[in-house]
């Protein structure tokens, strides 16, 4: 470099940026754009889910106060407007709340289907689908509990899924199946606590003996295992 | 189009592509390097919990909970391991929020802040209140809000699935007959206390049992001491201390008590308000009633608007010029004992003071730190007889004396303890100086006299060993008494279980109960209506009494149970019936839904997380969870 004077440098220079400059200059404007549109996209997005949260606080609030009216308004304008929000899901979710307080069951089943079909997670939509079976299972529809459930029944809610899987076997008088959902719940309750272990032990004694739906007399006087017996 | 960008690529469009990029690393940078490696507890993720993290957590924990603190060091990992899991809950938690665009506005934040109690003042919130409550807790408003922001962000996915679980009429009605269950049973206990009474043990069986269980009936080794023992706290004690001592003692340390001279006043206080005027006048006027005769306190009680002392007649109490600089303080400490002074002027307002009464300064009396000074001079007394006596024991010890010589040299007395064994023994508890000092091979075998052992702050003693006593069997007769109870047990129990198993077939034959239960005789409760909870029965029999199926028309269902003592049981519930929801009160009804309804929302809450975590990839780091080395 030292060879060339200053003014040779300078020429060089020009010369160069005559061939590439506006390719440089291109370069930077359209990293500005870029980077002017990104953080402009980013500050809508977040405005928007400033006022969907807002909105979500609100309706938590009515909600609260067992406020039927209002909160269907603010429900029904987020599900328009933040459609695409979990926060839509999760207004979903407390808007079943409140119709199961106000003996609403369809609606409330009605909402959680929403979360289900096309909700924005997966396991917001786990929670929604268990609330619905229990919904169903109330209105006198277990087949439909069964349809709901059943291939489901995994994960951290396998206990759970379970146990209302059993309580819709029981519904249709299928003892056997329930009696398995049941052990599969205790047993998948060990890892992880999710349900009322003492209760489902319970609904499991509850199912009628296995060998007596036939009504055979000698069966009847089986003597039932106790857990005290096998102390040995 | 793609012909240009290959030809070009090399020179001019290379330019244009790495000035497309450089300006947003100009502007961003580059982040979050860590030049350190990786030096993390655990992986979430992309997001790394730094072990400075975990041991941040690690001590707030310890400082916020005293009884972690005292936990043994070999517990520290586990309680690390769960702190290490909070933090990873956390984590996640902290993931799936930005992951799904959880967000929450500044005007909430102000709501919160606002409403807290803590930075209002009669109710409202007060700016300078909130920023001194921040200062207090070394927290900036900008740190401080932000956390609040985390907060609500945390609580609205928690409320979102904890608060809206609800619970159907149906599956509420289930729970309510489940839980409140009633059945009809009649239940026969054979006792083994009864039982044990009766049974006879022969010299054969005493005998025979002796020898069939060779590791039983083993004593531990041991030793009987003898020791003399220097108590800092007994010598203190006994250090006797003169009135003459403590006399000369106080004299020269009475320096150490000196007190300013204090005086005891009362004032009336008439206050500015709007008219400075018209309160000297007035001030004036009492000063000159009260030098008519008329008493200080009464027109202290009318007048004076010093609302602290009015009531007290002016009484100022007993103080030194120290604790009440000022004006006040001035006038005060320059009138004769039973002045009285009007109007003074202070910032307060105009004064009307009437000094009562000069306590002349000086050092405290001897009275007052007597005790102070008599516990001084005994532990100074207590502190040299200690060192004395341990020179001369160690001195003693060098000259190979006995015990007794020792003790009638320094006057102090032989003790001993008895069956002090490897673990230790009263009235050392485990002192592991103790222990090493007295099983040691001199000591036992030689029959040595130790060092002098400190055993703690207090005390110091050396040992000689009397007796030693190797682990052995204990001989039969010690252990007599012992095999007859074993045996007595035994047999009781396998009696008690053949009658139970005689009844428990006799009433799977058919029999009926009372009668069946009344030839094996057993204790019988008559057939009885019980729920779930009840204190009459035995827990472990009325838990099985629940674990049998329910009867089916007029056949009763059998079972049995071995309560906590090992008494048999044999059952027979004849009748079940569900709970009734109507049993319950209304308003009780309607609490115990929303309870079940909070319990399912959490219950969904923690199976939500456990999936998160499920889902999550999580790399712990076993090294991190160990005591860092400083």
């Amino acid at each position: 470099m030292d060879d060339l004077s200053e003014k040779e440098q300078l020429e060089k220079f020009r010369e160069w940026w005559g061939e590439n400059g506006n390719f440089v200059i291109a370069g930077v404007v359209l990293g500005i754009a870029i980077m002017v549109g990104i953080s402009q996209w980013r500050a809508r997005t977040a405005a928007a889910q400033v006022a969907a949260s807002s909105s979500y606080e609100a309706l938590m609030t009515e909600v609260g106060n067992g406020n039927m009216e209002a909160a269907e308004i603010i429900a029904a304008e987020m599900y328009d407007e933040y459609d695409n929000s979990i926060y839509s899901d999760q207004a979903r979710l407390a808007m079943a709340r409140l119709y199961m307080d106000k003996s609403r069951d369809q609606d409330a089943a009605d909402a959680l289907r929403g979360v289900i079909e096309d909700g924005e997670d997966e396991e917001i939509a786990r929670v929604a689908r268990l609330r619905l079976a229990k919904v169903l299972l109330y209105q006198n529809k277990p087949q439909e509990v069964v349809d709901l459930l059943e291939g489901h029944a995994e994960g951290a809610f396998a206990a759970r899924y379970n146990e209302t899987l059993g309580d819709a076997y029981v519904a249709l008088g299928r003892h056997q199946d329930a009696a398995e959902a049941y052990e599969i719940a205790l047993s998948d309750a060990q890892r992880a606590p999710t349900i009322d272990q003492a209760l489902v032990r319970w609904k499991l004694i509850d199912l009628p003996d296995p060998g007596e739906n036939s009504g055979a007399p000698e069966s009847a006087a089986e003597a039932p295992a106790t857990p005290a017996e096998s102390d040995e | 189009m793609l012909q240009i960008i290959r030809d070009r690529f090399t020179g001019k469009f290379a330019l244009f592509i790495l000035a497309l990029i450089t300006v947003p690393f100009l502007f961003f940078g580059v982040t979050n390097y860590n030049f350190l490696g990786a030096s993390y507890a655990a992986k979430v993720n992309d997001t790394e919990i730094s072990t400075a993290e975990l041991e941040r957590a690690f001590q707030n924990q310890m400082l916020q909970n005293p009884q972690l603190a005292e936990a043994p060091v070999q517990y520290h990992q586990m309680i690390r391991q769960s702190i290490l899991d909070q933090l990873i809950t956390q984590a996640l938690i902290d993931q799936f929020l930005a992951e799904n665009g959880y967000r929450v506005g500044n005007e909430m934040v102000t709501r919160l802040v606002q409403s807290t109690p803590d930075f209002q003042v009669e109710g409202e919130f007060s700016r300078e209140k909130y920023y001194e409550e921040l200062e207090l807790r070394g927290m900036l408003p900008a740190q401080f809000e932000q956390m609040q922001r985390d907060r609500i962000r945390q609580s609205q996915l928690q409320r979102a699935i904890a608060a809206t679980a609800f619970v159907t009429p149906s599956e509420y009605r289930r729970h309510l007959n489940i839980y409140g269950e009633q059945r009809e049973v009649a239940i026969a206990t054979f006792e083994l206390d009864d039982i044990r009474e009766s049974i006879d043990v022969s010299e054969d069986e005493i005998l025979a049992f002796y020898d069939d269980n060779p590791d039983s009936f083993q004593s531990e080794e041991s030793v009987d001491i003898e020791y003399i023992e220097i108590n800092r706290e007994e010598l203190a004690q006994n250090a006797g201390v003169s009135a003459e001592e403590l006399e000369e003692y106080y004299d020269q340390v009475a320096n150490r008590y000196l007190q300013d001279e204090q005086r005891r006043a009362r004032h009336i206080l008439i206050t500015f308000d709007d008219d400075e005027d018209a309160a000297r006048q007035q001030a004036a006027a009492i000063t000159a009633r009260i030098d008519a005769g008329e008493p200080f306190e009464d027109l202290a009680r009318t007048y004076s608007k010093d609302g602290g002392t009015a009531e007290q007649g002016g009484e100022l109490g007993t103080v030194m010029q120290s604790q009440m600089p000022g004006e006040l303080g001035n006038a005060i400490f320059s009138m004769t004992e039973g002045e009285v002074r009007g109007p003074v002027r202070t910032e307060f307002g105009y004064h009307v003071i009437r000094l009562d009464e000069i306590v002349e300064g000086g050092p405290l009396p001897l009275d007052r730190v007597r005790d102070e000074l008599e516990r001084e001079l005994r532990d100074a007394r207590s502190e040299s007889r200690f060192r004395e006596l341990e020179r001369t024991l160690s001195d003693a010890l060098f000259d190979l004396l006995d015990m007794n010589t020792m003790a009638e040299q320094t006057g102090l007395e032989i003790r001993s303890a008895t069956n002090f064994t490897r673990f230790g023994g009263e009235p050392f508890g485990a002192n592991q100086s103790v222990i090493d000092a007295v099983y040691d091979q001199r000591l036992i075998e030689d029959g040595q006299i130790s060092d002098i052992v400190e055993i703690d702050a207090t005390r110091s003693a050396l040992f000689r060993v009397t007796e030693h006593r190797e682990a052995r069997r204990r001989p039969l007769d010690e252990v007599r008494e012992e095999i007859v109870a074993a045996i007595k047990s035994r047999k009781a129990e396998a009696i008690v279980r053949e009658r139970s198993d005689v009844l428990q077939a006799a009433l799977l034959s058919g029999a009926e109960f009372s009668q069946a239960a009344a030839d094996a005789n057993a204790k019988i409760m008559p057939a009885t209506v019980t729920g779930r909870d009840n204190d009459d029965i035995d827990s472990r029999i009325l838990e099985a009494v629940f674990a049998v199926k329910k009867p089916t028309g007029s056949t009763p269902r059998v079972g049995t149970a071995v309560t906590q003592t090992g008494d048999h049981a044999v059952f027979v519930v004849t009748a079940a019936a569900p709970g009734r929801p109507e049993a319950i009160p209304l308003a009780e009804r309607d609490a115990r839904k929303n309870d079940l309804a909070q319990d399912s929302g959490i219950a969904d809450l923690n199976a939500f997380l456990f999936e998160l975590e499920r889902n999550a990839d999580i790399t712990k780091s076993e090294s991190a969870l160990a005591e860092p080395e400083f």
